[in-house]
């Protein structure tokens, strides 16, 4: 495993912060208008810190959302088209692909939040939220003359995890507050990618479109759930407020998600009409994808340095490690030959993820009627260069953001924010997707010692994706709280 | 004997930090003769490295436990301990053979099952019920004993029974069995034997059946009236060559087929399960019939199941004529939806032990007691299907049965669930076509 080697580093700016996504999968700034952290006390601590709600006061409301666009572009390297490894003769156009996330739906979309809760005699905070912490959407799109560079590792995705949370805290102490939160993570996919089915074959060109089958799966409706638990902790004397809290991976599983997609199609090779399935049955093609989530520590402090200025530091690991691979399964007739023979009725997707810190340094000034404030926010790569795909897009990242706060009516209070994320490019190098491995490992009889063998069942053995990788995202949201 | 096996399986299963490695790609199975003489369509054998070398490795659902002669089986076998090990299977039987799959640091015990099939094969150990109900298993298994057998491991199996039953795949389900424990007696520990055993309801001998034949009338309270065979309860036993019946049930389906228990050839039976030859009769048996092993308020007894569903086929077969569903299938307005079912036929050998012999017990050994399991169907009864064990479907595992393609209804049938039918024109899949339902309950 390779360990990002970036510097961390908190830094304070004068910049607020607002939505946007962090890594791949990953949320960020749930319900983060600017202003919520480990060491905040309103109803966005049902994510970010259980133990924030013991700071509520009376009935709350809180709602909103974010409108995110992300934008992508791969300089993809040039291929041999006999082996299909780089360099070569073969080369790409720039590949360009762009994801727009937006809660206007129901049930609420990526980058909505909706809360309610209250604060009990000084004493409890309990809160019912909906959020979304996990998703992503991205889909690229063809170049000038139609083709698709990155169709191997991506065609288009869009990965959910809608999350019905709540949340309770109690005052341990005068300075310490406890709490807790115990939610259902509902998730919902649709991921498309093509297979290169000449990759076996010693005399096919690799990369060949007339060769590829299109894999296209989504679920349908709402899905079985898996359970989380967050817990968390709040130290607040003078002037210094700490948090900590952890949120588990989904229990019971070792934060497997196993998500059926009902809607499966395969279209085979050479650009037929339809998929795999007879006339007689459409749509008999049952498909499943398998993938980790991760687990998630939140560190935070705040000092109250004058009245009205206040200076925020947060830390978040997320242990994306276990993000190591998509495994899809595809399920159809017995009569039907091709899956499992032809055209394979199992793919692993590699991802090889790897453990990343969201450092972020916020400053804020608060007045009665108003708060300003901005946010520096650094991220390490959860994908190593080698490692990143069309599908899996990430390195070190830096974001600034700016918010402001009004009080429009007695508790009514609305905030609105912008932010910019800017990945530094990536170039991946020596691509550990190594599409020789297919038929290295099939010289070798499918020998799991051999590590062509190893790469193909970890799902490298697929077309490279070496290259460099351009990232940018913006954000736009707007949240209101009502207090009663 | 039996505390003994309790006490090795709890210090197998101690301390165990198990690896799984294996990919997600066809593993090639030999098989063991059948029985005696027999054709090679009987016990899955997989290649496994010993200090030996390479040697054959029983794959066998049926098996409570997972076994490994550390120094090989080929010279004879030799009882020994647990231990925590590997267990490597390998492609093929030949001296440089690729890995497929390895499982690592598992509970294994060090001994040496007995023959298989007959004298010549030995193998060195047993891939039992405890380790394979980690996975989904595929199985084709071929009715030509020349193609070999292909196993594939998957961490589960995608879609619903409903899906499945669109593409033909029959669902059975099935609450694993197996597990028996024993309180600390003696200053010996407590110990567990894990369910991993797939038990299914199955319907002996029933007559048979073509849609072209008249129809079966039943009244009312018919239901159970009206059903041929004979219900026995089946373990799947893919280590197992022909179909394993007690002489106690052996004797029910004699006289449901009208021939004497005792007519048969007398000879031997070699399973995991003993270290020394069974004595067996063999006799063959015209079909038999599996469905899940499950039950429920509305489960009526396999072979009544069994009968339920050829009438309603019948009358989806042939409502164009004014077919009309049996009232004794009826629920209110509605025809009762039906149990799904696999068919296999063609003559199947059968070997019937006794009672009292120790695959029959061992069988038997669930603590607390529950049914009475009758036999195993074993690999050679199972051959020309395609199966896929899904252990680790929720709320129940589930075995998915095809048939090999090229089958005919004599020899290999699966019949999905078929929903309650109304007759208001409802367009669904039943029994392997699309039908438009029109046929009503009979007045």
């Amino acid at each position: 495993m390779l360990r990002s080697r970036y510097h961390l580093a908190a830094l304070a700016a004068p910049f607020l912060c607002a939505r946007v996504l962090a890594g791949p999968l990953d949320d960020a700034h749930v319900a983060d208008s600017g202003f919520s952290g480990p060491t905040s006390g309103d109803l966005a601590s049902v994510y970010w810190n259980p133990a924030g709600l013991g700071l509520l006061q009376g009935p709350q409301v809180m709602l909103g959302g974010a409108w995110q666009s992300t934008s992508v572009s791969v300089d993809r390297a040039s291929i041999d088209p006999a082996t299909g490894a780089n360099p070569g003769s073969t080369n790409f156009p720039r590949a360009s692909g762009s994801g727009t996330l937006q809660p206007f739906r129901w049930p609420p979309g990526p980058g909505g939040f909706f809360a309610i809760g209250a604060g009990i005699g000084h004493r409890f905070g309990i809160a019912l939220a909906l959020y979304s912490p996990f998703s992503s959407n991205l889909a690229m799109q063809p170049t000038a003359d139609g083709e698709l560079p990155t169709r191997y590792h991506l065609v288009n995705m869009r990965f959910d995890h809608t999350a019905v949370a709540i949340g309770l805290a109690i005052h341990a102490s005068e300075s310490i507050q406890i709490g807790v939160t115990t939610g259902a993570l509902f998730p919902s996919a649709h991921l498309v990618f093509d297979e290169d089915t000449a990759l076996g074959g010693a005399t096919s060109s690799k990369e060949n479109p007339a060769m590829a089958a299109r894999y296209d799966l989504a679920s349908s409706g709402i899905q079985i759930p898996s359970y989380f638990l967050s817990l968390g902790a709040q130290y607040r004397r003078g002037r210094l407020s700490l948090g900590f809290s952890y949120t588990t991976a989904p229990l019971g599983t070792a934060g497997l998600v196993s998500l059926s997609m009902a809607n499966t199609q395969i279209t085979p090779p050479g650009g037929a009409a339809g998929d795999l399935c007879p006339a007689s049955t459409p749509g008999c093609l049952a498909g499943q994808i398998r993938y980790r989530l991760p687990s998630i520590y939140t560190l935070g402090a705040t000092w109250q340095a004058t009245p009205h200025w206040s200076a925020t530091g947060i830390v978040r690991w997320l242990r994306n490690s276990a993000h190591d691979d998509i495994t899809v399964l595809v399920a159809g007739p017995a009569a039907l030959t091709a899956p499992g023979t032809s055209i394979p009725d199992h793919v692993v997707l590699y991802r090889g993820f790897t453990d990343s810190f969201d450092v972020r340094g916020r400053a804020v000034y608060e007045d009665k009627y108003f708060r300003v404030g901005g946010t520096l926010r650094l991220e390490t790569s959860a994908v190593p260069a080698s490692h990143v795909s069309a599908a899996a897009i990430d390195g070190l990242k830096v974001e600034p953001s700016v918010a402001a706060e009004f009080r429009v009516w007695r508790q009514v209070r609305m905030s609105a924010g912008y932010a910019f994320t800017y990945m530094f490019p990536v170039d991946t190098g020596t691509s550990v997707f190594d599409p020789r491995a297919v038929s290295a490992c099939q010289t070798a009889g499918g020998d799991l010692a051999n590590p062509a063998c190893q790469a193909q069942s970890s799902g490298q053995a697929r077309p490279t994706a070496a290259g460099t990788y351009h990232m940018w995202r913006q954000a736009l949201s707007v949240y209101t709280s009502f207090g009663f | 004997m039996r505390r003994r096996l309790f006490i090795l399986l709890l210090l197998a299963a101690c301390g165990s930090d198990q690896v799984f490695e294996h990919d997600l790609e066809p593993i090639q199975l030999s098989r063991a003769p059948i029985e005696p003489g027999g054709a090679m369509m009987g016990g899955l054998l997989a290649a496994v490295s010993t200090v030996a070398g390479i040697e054959p490795l029983l794959v066998d659902t049926a098996f409570p436990i997972d076994s490994l002669g550390r120094a090989g089986c080929a010279a004879g076998a030799v009882a020994g301990w647990t231990y925590t090990g590997d267990m490597n299977l390998r492609g093929n039987w030949q001296s440089a053979t690729p890995l497929r799959a390895s499982f690592r640091n598992v509970g294994l015990f060090d001994t040496c099952p007995g023959f298989v099939g007959d004298t010549t094969t030995q193998p060195a150990g047993v891939l039992g019920g405890p380790l394979l109900a980690n996975f989904s298993v595929g199985l084709v298994l071929p009715r030509d004993a020349a193609q070999p057998a292909i196993m594939t491991l998957w961490p589960s199996y995608p879609g619903t029974d409903d899906q499945l039953a669109v593409d033909g795949l029959a669902a059975l389900h099935f609450e694993p069995r197996g597990s028996a424990s024993v309180g600390q007696v003696g200053g010996e520990a407590s110990l567990t034997l894990p369910n991993s055993r797939i038990v299914l309801a199955a319907c002996a001998a029933p007559r048979a059946f073509a849609t072209t034949e008249a129809q079966e009338t039943c009244a009312h309270g018919e239901v159970a009236l009206k059903a041929s065979g004979q219900d026995v309860m089946l373990a799947v036993g893919t280590g197992e060559g022909p179909l394993i019946l007690s002489d106690m049930a052996w004797g029910r389906v004699a006289a449901q087929l009208g021939v004497a228990a005792d007519a048969g050839t007398a000879g031997e039976l070699y399973t995991p399960f003993a270290t020394t030859a069974t004595p067996a009769l063999y006799v063959d048996l015209p079909r038999l019939a599996l469905l899940q092993g499950t039950t429920d308020s509305n489960w009526l007894g396999a072979c009544t199941e069994l009968a339920r569903a050829r009438r309603i086929e019948w009358v989806l077969a042939n409502q164009d004529n004014g077919a009309c569903f049996q009232p004794c299938d009826a629920s209110g307005s509605s025809a009762a939806s039906t149990r799904p079912y696999v068919e296999l036929g063609g003559s199947l050998r059968v070997a019937v032990v006794s009672e009292t012999s120790e695959v029959i017990r061992s069988l038997n050994g669930d603590v607390p007691v529950r049914t009475q399991i009758d036999g195993i169907v074993g690999a050679g009864t199972l051959a020309g299907t395609r199966l896929r064990l899904d252990y680790l479907s929720q709320p129940t595992g589930r075995v998915l049965a095809a048939c090999e393609a090229g089958a005919t209804r004599e020899t290999c049938w699966t019949a999905p669930s078929c929903p309650p039918l109304s007759g208001n024109g409802q367009t669904l899949m039943c029994f392997a076509q699309t039908v438009s339902v029109s046929a009503q309950v009979c007045k």
